[in-house]
């Protein structure tokens, strides 16, 4: 008990950057599925077939090569590009790799999500003066978001777990603090039940907060 | 202004080369006691010190970092890292990829097996292969312990994990007949892991199966040839004045400096 009392603030330090991690990767990751979204909708042609190409192509690797390729190979652009080693920080690494990875995914729930807004809603809309921008935005994408909302809240969990592979380029988050942590008090169980605690925990809340969401967004539908 | 342009274009460069000696080391500090983490959260072990020595005798600042194993290398390579020392045996393999120091340290290497096993009253080499015949051995992924299994014991069936305790804890529940690592590891397991390990077998070497690799070294960027030949002088120097094998038995309690073949 008492290892675990000391290698505890490491531990917490870990659950910080994992949940910094998580939550930047799943905003930007949301950011880069609206704007895909949108230029699938109304975008030209060769726009659709580039997203197209990212969210088969992302979805196709495993997230560690992704990782791999973004912060090795961004360090060896950004090292060309300036003529020398350029330090990217791992933090920033670590979430830009993983909203590559999640802008796919939340992109194809987004997809599904619009799908389901009745095309009713657009026609009305429309019919009402707005022009088809206007109608994305303010009437088919509130809609669509609250259609999204199990889906979103899965890939949140997704996520939240993806993030213990960031600690290959050097991230200490959870997984990797318990690691350490094990090998330095050769009580491996102890260590990693304690690190499973705390994603429970995490996951718990989390699911929590997304019932309470699903609830508001079903409102009045 | 093109003065001022130049003058501070002049003072960066000058910074950068005031800089050169800031060198950053990478290890992966979860294998005590080569390195592991302490309680306030510094990096500490053999490798610790060694490195500590060796930035010491090039007059380098050297600001160790801590990151899993298997980014090490590819960090090393993109510039994140300028040395690596992380218990990393000299393979072939790697030695591709990067340069190594000349070698500091030669861990032994051991087998163990279930406490009360019949393997654990051998006491031969020879004898131990060849009761080892189709049993299951446990080794590390992508170690030197593999290679030496799939070389020396063909008719032995490896078994591959991620991590040395659970080797300990399989040979334990009996789903492997023996294991192989390094002694040092194997004596932290069985100190968390009272009475249910035994050793089997002599301590071995790379005499024994060269596929041990040639020691343990710091790696470095290929074609960082000024810093590789400081380093390998630090590491001679350290080699001959007996401050490797100082180090080796305030942590290890026995010496496992690297002998010249």
């Amino acid at each position: 008990m008492s290892v675990i009392l000391t290698y505890l603030p490491h531990l917490l330090q870990g659950l910080v950057v994992t949940l910094q991690v998580a939550a930047g990767s799943f905003v930007i990751g949301l950011l880069i599925a609206v704007l895909a979204v949108f230029g699938w909708n109304f975008g030209p042609r060769p726009l659709r077939w580039f997203i197209s190409a990212y969210v088969t192509i992302v979805r196709g690797l495993p997230e560690l090569l992704i990782i791999f390729l973004v912060f090795y190979g961004g360090t060896v652009l950004l090292s060309g590009a300036f003529g020398t080693y350029v330090e990217v920080n791992a933090l920033t690494a670590g979430i830009c790799a993983l909203s590559v990875v999640s802008g796919a995914y939340l992109t194809e729930i987004l997809r599904g999500a619009l799908l389901t807004v009745p095309q009713g809603q657009w026609e009305a809309a429309t019919s009402l003066g707005l022009s088809r921008m206007t109608a994305f935005r303010d009437v088919v994408l509130p809609q669509m978001l609250s259609y999204a909302v199990p889906g979103l809240g899965n890939q949140w969990l997704v996520i939240l777990k993806e993030s213990a592979l960031v600690s290959i380029i050097g991230l200490e988050e959870l997984m990797r603090k318990g690691v350490v942590a094990a090998g330095a008090t050769h009580s491996p169980m102890t260590f990693y039940l304690t690190v499973g605690a705390l994603y429970v925990a995490i996951t718990g809340v989390s699911t929590l907060i997304i019932g309470a969401a699903e609830r508001r967004a079903a409102r009045g539908r | 202004m093109k003065t001022l342009a130049l003058s501070s274009l002049l003072a960066c460069l000058l910074a950068g080369t005031a800089m050169a000696d800031n060198l950053r080391v990478g290890t992966s500090a979860d294998f005590p006691p080569w390195e592991s983490v302490n309680e306030a959260g510094d990096v500490i072990g053999f490798d610790r010190d060694v490195i500590d020595e060796v930035c010491k005798r090039i007059e380098a600042e050297c600001t160790v970092a801590n990151q899993a194993f298997d980014g090490l290398l590819p960090a090393l390579q993109v510039g994140k890292f300028d040395m690596v020392i992380s218990g990393m045996s000299i393979t072939e393999e790697r030695a591709e990829q990067v340069d190594f120091s000349g070698a500091y340290a030669e861990p032994p290497y051991r087998f163990a097996v279930a406490a009360g096993s019949d393997l654990a009253k051998i006491e031969k080499r020879e004898d131990l292969e060849a009761a080892l015949e189709g049993k299951v051995i446990g080794v590390q992924t992508g170690s030197t312990h593999e290679a030496v299994v799939r070389a020396n014991l063909p008719k032995s069936e490896p078994r591959l994990y991620e991590r040395n305790e659970q080797i300990a804890d399989d040979l334990n529940a009996g789903r492997i007949d023996a294991g192989l690592l390094e002694q040092s590891v194997w004596e932290q397991l069985m100190e968390a892991r009272e009475g249910q390990l035994s050793f089997a077998g002599p301590l071995l070497s790379s005499a024994d199966y060269a596929e041990f690799g040639n020691g343990t070294a710091i790696a470095m960027r290929k074609g960082s040839d000024e810093l590789k030949k400081r380093v390998d002088d630090a590491v001679a120097s350290m080699l001959a004045d007996g401050r490797i094998a100082e180090l080796s038995n305030k942590w290890f309690g026995y010496d496992l400096s690297y002998k010249a073949k």
